[in-house]
Parts: structure tokens; C-alpha cells; sequence
């Protein structure tokens, strides 16, 4: 903790020099199309949409499936998250359609619309850690076992705040058209799962799309929400989210023991993000940062 | 329009679904899933009820508790 014990208050002039250092730090990393995303992006929900038929056709056990089937939708978020900042192509580019692709097709599996899933995070990143302005403020805990409870509790019908509370930040954001979004992706995600549970693939539609979506959200909220953030008490650039050493490592957490380089630079490609934490570390610590042990 | 006008058929449909989602999901999701867990499990329900009328049964209490509680999983939401 000896990062956050800073004795030494910053002059004008030390902080200039370390945003100046930090920036020319950061846009090292930055640019070029992260190509890794954009095959994870495709490749992921390609393998998700073939579990389908291979099950139905008796050519993979459902038991086999199952855990496949919970990979792919625990992996299926971040290539949107990605594409949510613009990060494979910006506005205007040559290969904005690809953005758009993967930020569109990645999150079908989790049933969440890019438009949704773009607007509240930009939004989280705007009022980090905000009681009130904050659409992920409410996975906020005491720690991880009352996290992953929070989280399930969150996503109960009458529950507030959450995903369930999306809608109300998209309404103050005056987007209503992305509310409606939101609403058919849930209808064609219930209806297609009673379809198929009515056709007599409820076995598969259970263990397939609706269980392995649960089991994502709790590990996506716990692993990119509650995580990196907590305790979640302090806002500010450098106050607002934390390097932190997770027990399953950084794949394992998806990259997010490095979630302050990408509160700060958030136009790093993820996987560039431990090396741009590495040479930025010294100026985080200077800046007072929570850097944990990493 | 004034503030009190009605939105439109489509949109009061919609919030209809969704405020009774609960009980939706307990009516027409649970009972065929339940009715093919117990056929794949080869268990018979008791008093010689089907499978499928067991799963209306469970789908239809759970989903009534969580319309009225609003959580599935905990007395309250």
C-alpha cells in the first residue's frame, strides 16, 4: 500500500511532467487493428453457434457442450468491449464495418446489444464509482463471496440497479430507441428459448444458452465490475479503479488485473495493457495509484 | 397529445410481457425443460401425473412466487 501513502503533494509542475511521460507511454500501445479480438470475436461465437447443431444431431454429448457452451458466452463480451471504444477502427475508417461487426455479433450470446452495452459503459467510465450516475455501481460489495450474491441478486425480476437498471440509465441518456434495443433482445432471447424448450430441445436450451448465460454474467460482473474497482468508495482518474493480482492470474480474470491502464488509456488494446502497465507503472505510483502487488 | 395520453397497443403489450415475465418463463419455459429432465432421468412423478403436468406444477408455483416476490431466488428482490 506504500503507493496510496503519499506523503509528498504533487506541484503543478511534477504533475505536467508525468501527464506529458504518461501520454507519450500510452500512445506507444495504441493503434493498429487488434486482430486477436477480431478473431476471438468470430471464432468464439462461430464455435457457440456450432454447439447447436452438434448437440441436436447427436454428434457431441450435451454434458460435453455445457462447459463449451459457458466458455464461449464468459468470452464472448470483451471483443464487444473492444469494439465499444472504438479500438479496432475508429469513426470514419476503413474498417469501422468491422468494428461494428464484432461489437454487434460478439455479445449475442450474453443477450446484451452493443448499443446498450457501449452506452452504459461509456457512462460508467464518465461517472466511475458515482452513486448515482455509475450504470455498474450496484456491483459494489463488501467482497467476492457477497459480489457473486449481489450479482444474482441483481438480475432478479424486481431487483434495481444492475442490468436490470441499464434501461433507466438509457432513458436519462435520451436514448429510448436503445431501450427498445434491449427489450427485443430479451423477447427473442425468452421466445426462442421457449421455442426450443416446446420443440423439445429444452435440455439444450437450458444448458446451452440460459444456464451458461448466468454463469458468464456472474463471472463478467464479478471479473470486469466488481474486481477492479473495488471497494469502489473513491472516484477520480487515478482513484477510481486499481491494479489488483487475481488468484485465476490475468487470463484467468480476463486481463482485468490491468483495468486502471484502461480506465486511463482506455484506447489500449487489452492484451497490449500489462505491457503499457509495466512502463507506466513508476508514473502511477508517483500519482498515488493503488497498484496492489502487481 | 397530452401527458396522460396512452402509449401506443404495441409498447402496452410489451410492458404487459414483461411485468409477468415471472410467471411467463414459470408457464412456458420451465415445464417442458422440467418434463424433459424427468424423461432423461427416467423418474416418475408421484399420484401418476405426467412429466409434463409436474413441470406445469413447479413452473407455475415458482413462477407465481417470483411474479409476486420479484426474485426467483430470495424472499425479496
Amino acid at each position: 500500500m506504500a503507493s496510496l501513502t503519499e506523503t509528498t503533494p504533487l506541484t503543478a509542475a511534477d504533475r505536467k511532467r508525468l501527464m506529458r511521460d504518461e501520454q507519450a507511454i500510452a500512445r506507444k500501445y495504441m493503434g493498429g487493428v487488434p486482430w486477436l479480438a477480431v478473431f476471438w470475436a468470430f471464432a468464439n461465437l462461430a464455435i457457440w453457434l456450432a454447439l447447436w447443431p452438434l448437440v441436436m444431431l447427436d454428434y457431441l454429448p450435451l454434458w460435453a457442450a455445457f462447459p463449451i457452451a459457458t466458455l464461449n458466452i464468459m468470452l464472448s463480451y470483451l471483443p464487444s468491449h473492444e469494439a465499444q471504444h472504438d479500438i479496432i477502427a475508429r469513426p470514419g475508417t476503413k474498417l469501422r464495418w468491422l468494428n461494428q461487426a464484432v461489437g454487434w455479433l460478439s455479445t449475442i450470446p450474453l443477450v446484451l446489444p452493443y448499443r446498450v452495452a457501449k452506452l452504459t459503459h461509456l457512462e460508467h467510465h464518465r461517472h466511475t464509482n458515482d452513486p448515482d450516475l455509475d450504470p455498474d455501481y450496484n456491483t459494489k460489495a463488501d467482497g467476492p463471496f457477497h459480489a457473486v450474491v449481489k450479482s444474482l441478486v441483481s438480475r432478479q425480476p424486481r431487483a434495481s440497479g444492475g442490468l436490470n437498471g441499464y434501461g433507466e440509465v438509457l432513458m436519462r441518456l435520451g436514448r429510448q430507441d436503445v431501450v427498445m434495443e434491449g427489450v427485443i433482445f430479451q423477447m427473442a432471447f425468452y421466445g426462442l428459448l421457449c421455442g426450443l424448450a416446446w420443440a423439445g430441445f429444452g435440455l439444450e436450451a437450458l444448458l446451452l444458452w440460459w444456464l451458461p448465460r448466468h454463469i458468464a454474467l456472474t463471472y463478467i460482473l464479478f471479473f470486469l465490475s466488481w474486481a477492479p474497482h473495488h471497494p469502489g468508495t473513491r472516484q477520480g482518474r487515478y482513484r477510481n479503479t486499481r491494479a489488483w493480482r487475481s488468484v485465476l492470474g490475468n487470463i484467468g480474470s480476463m486481463g482485468m488485473q490491468y483495468h486502471i491502464v484502461h480506465h486511463l488509456h482506455p484506447t489500449i488494446p487489452l492484451t497490449r495493457t500489462p505491457a503499457a502497465y509495466r512502463e507506466l507503472r513508476p508514473i502511477l505510483e508517483a500519482r498515488g495509484c493503488e497498484l496492489g502487488t502487481l | 397529445m397530452s401527458d396522460t395520453a396512452k402509449p401506443p397497443i404495441a409498447i402496452r403489450i410489451l410492458r404487459t410481457g414483461f411485468h409477468f415475465g415471472p410467471l411467463l418463463f414459470g408457464l412456458l419455459f420451465i415445464p417442458p425443460v422440467t418434463a424433459q429432465i424427468i424423461t432423461a432421468a427416467g423418474w416418475t412423478p408421484p399420484s401418476g401425473i405426467s412429466p409434463l403436468a409436474a413441470g406445469f406444477i413447479l413452473g407455475g408455483i415458482w413462477g407465481l412466487y417470483a411474479q409476486i416476490r420479484g426474485s426467483w431466488i430470495s424472499w425479496r428482490a
